[in-house]
């Protein structure tokens, strides 16, 4: 049996993400970059990585899938998707059994209704920072701390406060009244956490929520904001492992899916004209 | 508890009988201690509660929430909520006086006062009802509506017989009333008018309208006959009314001495608790009991004023402020005092000339309801504030504009450009919400509020 | 053939109406919403001019300078046009104005408030349960018959409110005709081609409009037959589609859903009915406009009503999936969609929300989810 591979390309605001899987939807190659304004020309280079990791050549991939925020510019993709319908195929691929997976990113927040790796339904929250990873970058700003830094801090606290949850700039306001009335950064955090946390919680509610639920995006790496998500929601809340990835890997599966079935049908594969080239803004 | 209820008015000989009330109603609410301590500690902080007069109105106010938690408890058999309806304060006042087993109350606000502005817990409320459609942010809905929503969704009220509103102002609130009423199976009903008045027919009443007006009210009075069981008949509202003419008219006595004198003897956070004594659907004995408190409060504050004690300096620059109070958080009116401003008076104060009136009690109150600043085409509510304005002596205007309320938001902008222009004074806009006490930014607030001042006293000097 | 024929009649139209201006005839707009009886202006013989530009941010952000951004994008963009000088709406002499929701009421009062524009309010009643609400309207109706005859000068005639109302009632079945056809050959008319020939009938002279509604209507049927259509069969609902709103219109076509018909407030005359023409035409016009129609989302217990028909244009129209269109801040649409995709949720029906204000910076978002539910609606990835 010949090796036949698919490529998912997720090309975000923040980060780019590449996927290979084969047949069998082993995940041959992965790779993470951060996107920034340079390297949204440059997804091909990200691809070259992740083929070079595989021991693959660019002819050798049946099918690329490219999706994210950016999926309209990469030229060596035969098709695009949006990231919902990629991501939900993507966290099912581990979680067989998730309903319900939500993903917080840099730039907006999302809920996705899931049944058997298949997308229902879906809400977004992209209009404004608050509820976003952007969020908890200008707290930790203005708190001179990292983003990484957050979670672990706020995991100490005994006695959470609570904080604006409707406003960016009014938390911000909030967080630095709050340092100078001596309330210890812990608590502090901790309820920044609960204010993103309430409101994606808020956000998904209409959606339904039952498990499995799963966290995924940047964000999710933030085990402060994993416990508020777990108290907001009243249940239990899964993490992948690479939380990034799940958007490619679905773009992958769904490019193996459409190839899968074409053959099957003994049609020919629909691919787009595709070269490995720069992403350009220009047609 | 006691020591808050105290503060609230109320007296050591009806503890007994009231204590076990307040603390069973204010548990539904989930009431702490926490929380009591808190609520002593806004009620010094932001009302003038060693006033006498404040403190009878207070108790008046909790009365009639506690009533209303209680209302299945205490055997009540048939429930109307009205929520922003003017004139089910008329029809409910005249249920209550004639029947024990009926209850009518005028939702929003004594709420808002107990759970807003003492305790200061709003904010789940909202929450609460944000979960459910209401949304939160920029394009928010006026957070009134949620704080009908949330109780209902959280359980808090036991479902009414007849939930009433109101079209006169906006279309949030009856849209909000008809979602209830496909999801959670409330009986409703709408009163309304219509908002076509021109111009031009001013200084006269818009007969039709106020017409319209009766005969939406009168359909609402035989609504509620059928869901009490009683004739609501003429008389009994033509008592109603000339006891809230009394009250009326004391409460303009009160605001015509706030207004008049120097320094501001009575802090601002007392005017939306006025709006909230007006609507309340008291008997016409409770009714009674009001007009004495506020009355009781002019002999206070006459005290205040032969001594020159005020809640702001002397020669403070006086402000008229456009929109009610904050309904549920006193802050916004206390940070004006602190930085030495003298908010007089409120624009839905000022009224119309006009004071033709009817021996028919609908088309009375159709009438009056045509006086409030608020019912005018903006091409005669400016005129209106402009007029108040020069007979107030105001050195600037203060438009908090509610962005919840497409009704008045509009306005916001060409009220400012129409004083700068015609009185030269200052305006101070300042976005805010008038029922979310998360939409306060203290430092901010603060710092305009220092400006705004500047501005009215360098221009006087 | 027509279409070039309306486009060149639009283009002139303008011209036309300065012409006429000079001659002495009123141009007379109003606001949509399909609650002022335009036959009531045509049978003063002043022209009717429908109000309905949209879509565009320019124009819906130049009224910042006299209205906060908490109006809606459509009654801002009303504020704006008149502001930029649109010769539409600098045109008109008069302006017929239905006092509906707080956004377009608010544009009457601004309006007023700048004192340059004669403005007839027309109250609508919020509630018809009543005959008093039904009789205010008839009123209403006579008294702005009263005020357009004054105001032209013409006398109003029940015989030219009959011819009126008997061209319009023409118009209303043409374009319902038209409209249907998308039942069995959705391909021969895309919803924006139907919706820009509604748009023109707004600005169009009535009896030219009718003329090209027939032909166009005749050559459609001619074509007519049952296709099959891969792309998924959409239901549009909304407030109001402004003449130049057509992106989410362009986006659902270019990511491969039809739109196979739309339930829209105030974008489309309600072409359902029709006004009954005989015995007293006030009441016969007041009954039409009010009640018998389906009601915008600013009437009482409205929401129960629309959802009926909406199930109904579902069922007839085979629809798959709905998207639910709502300008920013309207208050009254963005309950109602709560209501409707729970009561469609029930139904296993999806609903996709889509808001605006008009922003082209919005437009990625907006295309990411359109294109979402047209993969959702498709079933994933047959």
């Amino acid at each position: 049996m010949v090796q036949i591979y698919f490529a998912g390309i997720d090309l975000g605001s923040t980060m780019t993400k590449v996927v290979i899987v084969d047949q069998d939807e082993e995940i041959c190659a992965s790779v993470i970059k951060h996107t920034g304004a340079e390297h949204r020309r440059l997804a091909n280079q990200v691809t070259e990585e992740a083929l070079i990791q595989a021991g693959l050549s660019f002819d050798e991939i049946s099918y690329v899938i490219a999706t994210g925020y950016g999926r309209i510019t990469v030229p060596f993709a035969d098709r695009q998707i949006t990231e919902l319908t990629c991501h939900a195929r993507g966290v099912f691929h581990f979680f067989p059994n998730v309903r319900l997976a939500i993903d917080i990113g840099g730039q907006d927040a999302k809920g996705l209704k899931i049944k058997d790796g298949k997308l229902l339904d879906f809400t977004m929250s992209d209009k404004c920072a608050a509820g976003t990873g952007r969020f908890l970058e200008l707290i930790a700003d203005s708190l001179g701390l990292t983003v990484n830094d957050l979670g672990s801090i706020s995991l100490k606290s005994t006695n959470k406060v609570s904080i604006s949850s409707t406003c960016t700039v009014f938390a911000r306001q909030e967080v630095v009244s709050r340092i100078s009335e001596g309330v210890p950064l812990e608590d502090i955090l901790a309820g920044i956490h609960d204010a993103i946390a309430s409101r994606v919680a808020r956000m998904v509610d209409r959606l339904k929520v039952e498990p499995d639920v799963l966290f995924t995006g940047g964000v999710a790496k933030n085990i402060g904001v994993v416990k508020a998500l777990k108290e907001n929601l009243g249940c239990e809340v899964l993490v992948p492992e690479e939380p990034l990835l799940s958007g490619a890997i679905g773009a992958a599966l769904l490019g193996k899916e459409i190839t899968l079935k074409a053959l099957a049908k003994g049609e020919p594969i629909h691919r787009g004209e595709r070269h490995l080239s720069e992403v350009t803004f220009f047609q | 508890m006691i020591e808050l209820l105290k503060l609230c008015g109320f007296e050591e000989q009806e503890m007994e009988s009231e204590l076990p009330r307040v603390e069973k109603a204010f548990t539904k609410l989930g009431i702490t201690d926490e929380d009591i301590e808190r609520g002593k500690q806004r009620l010094a902080k932001y009302y003038d509660i060693e006033l006498k007069g404040v403190r009878k109105v207070f108790r008046l106010i909790v009365r009639e929430l506690v009533a209303a938690l209680l209302v299945r408890d205490e055997g009540k058999k048939k429930v109307i909520y009205g929520f922003m309806a003017p004139g089910i304060d008329m029809l409910g006042s005249a249920v209550v006086t004639k029947s024990k087993e009926a209850f009518v109350i005028h939702h929003c606000w004594a709420f808002h006062i107990v759970v807003g502005c003492i305790f200061g817990k709003m904010v789940p409320i909202l929450e609460a009802a944000e979960k459910k459609w209401l949304k939160e942010g920029v394009v928010a809905h006026c957070a009134n509506v949620k704080t009908l929503v949330g109780p209902i969704t959280l359980g808090l009220f036991p479902k009414p017989d007849l939930l009433v509103t109101s079209g006169f102002m906006c279309e949030t609130s009856p849209k909000t009333l008809d979602l209830l009423h496909e999801l959670y199976d409330i009986p409703v009903w709408y009163i309304d008018t219509c908002q076509d008045r021109e111009f031009r027919e001013y200084p006269e009443p818009t007969r039709r309208i106020a017409s319209l007006t009766a005969k939406s009210l009168k359909r609402l009075a035989e609504r509620i006959q059928e869901v009490v069981g009683f004739e609501i008949t003429d008389n009994m509202l033509r008592e109603v009314q000339d006891a809230k003419g009394k009250l009326g008219d004391a409460l303009r006595r009160l605001k015509d001495l706030v207004e008049s004198s120097d320094p501001l003897p009575l802090s601002p956070t007392h005017d939306n608790i006025w709006m909230c004594l007006s609507t309340l659907t008291l008997s016409i004995d409770g009714i009674a009991e009001a007009t004495e408190a506020i009355n009781t409060l002019y002999e206070e504050l006459r005290e205040r004023v032969a001594k020159g004690l005020g809640v702001v300096e002397k020669g403070a620059p006086r402000v008229l402020a456009i929109l009610p109070a904050g309904q549920t958080d006193p802050r916004l009116e206390h940070l004006a005092c602190e930085v030495g401003i003298a908010i007089v008076a409120i624009d839905g104060s000022l009224a119309a000339p006009f004071k033709e009136t009817s021996e028919d009690p609908y088309m009375k109150f159709g009438l009056e309801s045509q006086q409030r600043s608020m019912s005018f085409p903006l091409r005669r509510r400016i005129p209106l504030i402009i007029e108040g304005c020069k007979k107030l002596n105001i050195d600037g205007v203060l438009d908090r504009f509610h962005v919840g309320c497409r009704s008045v938001v509009a306005d916001a902008l060409i009220i400012e450009e129409a004083i700068k222009k015609e009185l030269g004074i200052p305006v101070l806009l300042l976005e805010w919400e008038n029922f979310d006490p998360r939409v306060y930014n203290h430092e901010q607030y603060k710092s305009r509020f220092e400006v705004f001042k500047a501005m009215m006293t360098k221009k006087s000097s | 053939m027509q279409e070039e024929r309306l486009a060149i009649h639009l283009r002139d139209r303008p011209a036309q109406l300065r012409d006429l201006k000079e001659k002495g005839v009123k141009i007379i707009g109003c606001f949509p919403g399909n609650y002022v009886p335009e036959e009531l202006i045509y049978a003063s013989g002043a022209v009717p001019l429908c109000l309905v530009h949209g879509g565009s941010p320019q124009t819906a952000d130049a009224a910042l300078s006299v209205v906060p951004h908490v109006i809606c994008p459509f009654a801002r963009a009303q504020i704006g046009e008149r502001l930029l000088k649109n010769p539409y709406y600098s045109m008109i002499d008069m302006l017929v104005a239905p006092i509906t929701c707080q956004h377009l009421k608010k544009v009457a009062e601004v309006w007023e408030y700048h004192g340059d524009l004669e403005i007839f309010k027309l109250g609508i009643p919020h509630q018809h349960n009543n005959d008093f609400e039904l009789e205010y309207f008839t009123d209403r109706l006579i008294a702005l018959k009263d005020r357009l005859q004054t105001f032209t000068g013409n006398e109003i005639t029940n015989k030219r409110i009959s011819g009126a109302i008997d061209l319009y009632n023409k118009m209303r079945e043409l374009l319902r005709k038209i409209s249907v056809i998308r039942r069995t050959s959705p391909s021969l008319v895309s919803a924006l081609d139907f919706i820009k020939l509604n748009h023109a009938s707004f600005y169009a002279d009535p009896a030219f409009m009718v003329e090209i509604l027939d032909s166009v209507y005749q050559e459609l049927k001619g074509k007519q037959q049952a296709t099959k259509t891969d792309r998924p069969r959409i239901l549009l609902v909304g407030p109001n589609i402004g003449y130049g709103d057509y992106m989410v219109l362009e986006l659902v076509r270019a990511a491969g859903g039809e739109i196979v018909i739309e339930e829209v407030c105030e974008g489309i005359r309600y072409y359902w009915n029709k006004i009954e023409n005989k015995g007293d035409l006030f009441q016969s016009l007041a009954r039409g406009y009010l009640v018998d129609r389906v009601p915008c989302a600013f009437m009482r217990n409205s929401a129960k009503k629309r959802l009926d028909f909406t199930l109904k244009l579902i069922k007839d129209f085979n629809v798959s999936g709905v998207i639910w269109y709502e300008l920013l801040c309207c208050e009254t649409y963005d309950s109602e969609s709560y209501f409707f995709t729970q009561k469609l949720g029930e139904q296993n029906i999806p609903v996709l929300i889509l808001e605006s204000d008009y922003s082209t910076a919005a437009t990625g978002q907006l295309k990411t989810r359109i294109e979402a539910f047209i993969e959702i609606l498709k079933g994933g990835m047959e």
